[in-house]
């Protein structure tokens, strides 16, 4: 996970109103750390919208990625985190509280994200002292 | 049978789908199975030319998997291990495969 985030793609305690606004807000991370271009932003927004919320693949957590089509320039990762859950419409898994923006530049690459995301998310005290970090130090990446 | 073969399924087939490959690929480890277990992901739309087992994946796309394979098991949380393990003994054991 160390290799794919950095101070600058984390923002935590965040405030939005819709699911869609959160995952702007992640994929906006990358964008101004120059990993992403800002289609990649909206076609993770789009795949929710065409396929349904279940990227929220456990409570409270949502993984927003797309495919890369060109719109990757480098393998990073965005955690936002939120103050007030909100609702993907997942109803096992609402109100999200995490947000991961996974950017891979390609599909072989997206499989060594997806692993640190998992290795990450595995322990479930990783995921409570994220959820409650005020500071990068208190995750403890 | 030689091979079981099982698709985990997503919307893009890249991101979600990998991480439930993974996971049910650990899960299928705590059987002593006759047979091999082969588990592959893929997006909803490749998945209809595929032919499999037993497709695993989330309830977005549970409806229209069906249509196409009749052996679907729906995931809620793909992080939790012991819902994997007990969805997969379920179906294991209503198919008599051990």
């Amino acid at each position: 996970m160390k290799d794919y985030v950095s101070v600058e793609t984390i923002a935590l305690k965040q405030c939005v109103g819709s699911w869609e606004e959160a995952v702007r807000c992640a994929g906006r991370l990358l964008e101004e750390a120059g990993t992403i271009k800002d289609a990649y932003t909206n076609a993770m927004v789009t795949l929710v919208k065409e396929l349904g919320p279940y990227i929220v693949v456990m409570p409270g957590v949502a993984l927003a990625h797309a495919r890369p089509a060109g719109n990757v320039w480098k393998n990073s990762i965005a955690i936002i985190t939120l103050e007030e859950g909100v609702n993907f419409g997942n109803e096992s898994n609402d109100p999200v509280f995490i947000v991961f923006a996974v950017a891979a530049r390609n599909d072989d690459e997206h499989l060594d994200l997806f692993q640190a995301v998992a290795e990450f998310l595995e322990k479930e005290e990783n995921v409570e002292r994220l959820r409650k970090a005020r500071t990068f130090q208190e995750i403890g990446f | 049978m030689k091979e079981f073969k099982v698709l985990t399924v997503c919307g893009a087939g890249v991101g979600t789908s990998t991480l439930l490959r993974m996971n049910i690929n650990d899960a299928f480890k705590s059987f002593q199975l006759p047979f091999r277990v082969k588990v592959e992901n893929t997006s909803l739309s490749r998945a209809k030319g595929t032919s499999c087992d037993l497709i695993v994946t989330f309830e977005s796309f549970a409806a229209e998997a069906h249509k196409f394979c009749p052996d679907v098991i729906v995931i809620q949380n793909l992080m939790d291990k012991k819902e994997l393990i007990a969805k997969i003994q379920d179906y294991l054991t209503g198919k008599n495969l051990i």
